[in-house]
């Protein structure tokens, strides 16, 4: 086993890893050495092909076809350099006041989390799109909210140059978006973090890991040659994301004196709504996502966002199959698509664990409040899209395949909630946080308001798993100031740690 | 990694929930058992397993309802089988059936030339593909 020594140590590059990778990197002028440890490798622009595939099963996990234990649901996370900033839409938006006050964590205050935003909503060059750039499918879902009187908001995205690939869940084809590989992580490994792809950190111990470096058969070649690692540092920040975080820790036993470390786990479930129009609309071409609606927010406990799905994915997320399905699917430019996101309550009992072999398992359990959440955004959703003119909607707990615009007022009768089965409806996982949750002690959380492990003053985390609970928006700007504290106190520690 | 038996049962299920994979010709029947396989060998030991073993019990399972076994059945009542799978009350039956059906859509539209036949045609220049439209 090779020996290497940093004085701080990341694991991870996403939203998480990237800032605090960033915010740390001002002290490598200081000598301090900083490595960074990515499970995924860097991949080079010409791997990007748009191709549905071979993009998923290059970036994510299990080709983003993840299971949760009861396989209820699927998640998608990716492993590269720049993590899942690689694979999002790129949607930016600033945590509300009112969720961090029912995240109810005395130290954390809306006003601190919405400055550290600010300055990576600067950074990522985050914008409102104009509007010759918004396609059909975008604006057919204002029209429709509007014409109900829903609220609906033009998402601030942060791509630079965007062509309007269509292919942001693919990584970008053009390098336009603004992930933590585009800026994060360049300007730290320029102010001298040396960062190491394809590099999976298996246990961490007092100050010291054992990683294992493998050739990823794509991508850049990791700037270690494969083979297995210990390495030493004075401060280990794990950012590994919501289900790899948690695992890591738990597989190195520190679940022994953090019970609540996994818990608290909540994932946005999501349902893809698709409607039909008569006539091709432009829905492949163009930003997939440029406006959400979180009208029902309080009151139904989800919100809508715009989306546009590749045709695997759009197939497999149809209730039903046969010849309806194939009809349905044989049109693709006629489909305009939704996202539904349900606001999960934070539950103990809804973890991350590990399994003998120490790999990750979701063991989450969709509750009836979230299925009442998904099954009243089917109905919601059926109006907006009969709002904006389509000819008929797909609802995965419809009591058949298609509801056509003149049966719209019979939703009630069409949509019903015993239909909300699971395995019969798609869910999937839309953001994953929670797992090594924020607050006061130990009993009920894993890290201090800092994001420094309860008991172990040289282990941070540094990413989504530090919410205490759901976002209730999409996250990553909320990651990135998260992960911007973490930084912050290490920074005013570094005399006691680092020496 | 996958029997001669078990890549049959998935090219009969192919044409119940995609009926166009019944006309694949040879070549693009490969294709999507190979996308297949490929898929089940990135995932976890334990899941290629169940798959497996799902694919076995799906075959077998029709003999308590038809006295026959899904290969030998007609196609409507393969339909029927799938239909009651589908929105059935056992969970883990619905969920396996998910599993299936996930996989014969990644073997059916995940092959590139798919794209063509649904009518999906993006472009990495989707906006000047936008604005051209928006000028006709």
């Amino acid at each position: 086993m090779q020996e290497k020594q940093f004085d701080i140590v990341i694991i991870g590059s996403g939203a998480g890893g990237g800032a605090a990778a960033q915010e740390l990197s001002g002290l490598c002028k200081d000598g301090v050495r900083i490595g960074l440890l990515e499970w995924g490798p860097k991949f080079r622009e010409s791997d990007y092909t748009g191709q549905e595939l071979e993009m998923a099963q290059k970036l994510y996990f299990d080709g983003g076809g993840v299971l949760t234990k009861d396989k209820s649901m699927t998640l998608a996370f990716a492993k590269a350099y720049g993590g899942s900033t690689v694979v999002y839409t790129g949607t930016s938006l600033t945590i509300l006041k009112e969720t961090v006050a029912r995240w109810g964590v005395p130290g954390i205050t809306w006003e601190d989390l919405k400055e550290r935003s600010k300055k990576y909503i600067s950074q990522n060059n985050v914008h409102l799109l104009e509007e010759d750039k918004i396609n059909d499918n975008n604006a057919l879902f204002r029209d429709g909210c509007r014409k109900l009187g829903y609220r609906v908001e033009q998402f601030p995205v942060n791509v630079k140059g965007c062509q309007g690939s269509g292919m942001c869940n693919l990584g970008c084809p053009n390098a336009a978006k603004q992930g933590t590989h585009r800026v994060q992580l360049p300007a730290a490994e320029k102010n001298g973090v040396q960062v190491v792809t394809s590099c999976k950190v298996e246990r961490i111990g007092d100050r010291v890991l054992e990683a294992v470096v493998a050739d990823a058969g794509v991508g850049h070649p990791s700037a270690w040659a494969p083979g297995r690692y210990r390495v030493r540092a004075k401060v280990i920040v794990v950012a590994a994301g919501a289900v790899n975080s948690p695992a890591l820790l738990l597989r190195s036993g520190f679940g022994r004196s953090l019970p609540a470390l996994g818990r608290y786990f909540t994932c946005h479930p999501a349902l893809i709504l698709v409607g039909q129009h008569e006539k091709p609309i432009t829905n492949y071409y163009g930003h997939p996502k440029s406006f959400y609606s979180d009208h029902f927010a309080e009151s139904g406990h989800f919100l809508l966002e715009t989306c546009m799905y590749f045709p695997f994915t759009t197939a497999k997320n149809l209730a039903g199959f046969g010849p309806e399905h194939s009809r349905f699917m044989s049109r693709m430019d006629l489909l305009q698509m939704i996202l539904v996101l349900a606001i999960d309550e934070a539950a103990a009992d809804n973890r991350i664990s590990v399994d003998g072999s120490g790999n990750p398992v979701v063991d989450y359990t969709l509750t009836s409040a979230t299925l009442d959440s998904l099954y009243e955004s089917m109905k919601v959703c059926a109006k907006i899209f009969f709002a904006a003119g389509a000819a008929a909607v797909h609802a995965p707990a419809g009591k058949k395949f298609l509801i056509k615009a003149e049966e719209a007022g019979r939703l009630d009768e069409f949509i019903t909630r015993d239909e909300l089965k699971t395995g019969k409806v798609s869910i999937a996982a839309a953001h994953l946080m929670g797992g090594c949750r924020v607050g006061e002690n130990s009993a009920g959380s894993v890290t201090n308001v800092w994001g420094r492990v309860h008991g172990v003053p040289w282990l941070y985390v540094a990413d989504a798993s530090l919410f205490p609970k759901a976002a209730e928006i999409n996250p990553y700007v909320t990651i990135m100031a998260m992960a911007d504290r973490s930084a912050e106190d290490i920074r005013r520690r570094a005399p006691q740690l680092l020496n | 990694m996958l029997s001669s038996g078990e890549r049959l049962f998935l090219l009969q299920a192919a044409s119940v929930i995609v009926p166009e994979a019944a006309r694949l010709d040879a070549g693009s029947k490969e294709e999507f058992l190979r996308i297949i396989e490929r898929a089940l060998e990135t995932r976890p030991v334990a899941m290629q397993r169940q798959f497996k073993m799902l694919l076995r019990l799906l075959n077998l399972a029709p003999v308590f309802y038809y006295g026959r076994t899904f290969d030998t059945l007609e196609t409507q009542k393969r339909r029927e089988f799938f239909s009651w799978l589908q929105g059935g009350p056992i969970g883990l039956l619905r969920k396996g059936f998910w599993g299936l059906k996930a996989m014969v859509f990644m073997g059916y539209y995940g092959q590139p030339e798919a794209a063509s036949t649904v009518a999906y045609a993006p472009s990495k220049e989707g906006n000047e593909k936008l604005e051209k439209m928006a000028r006709v």
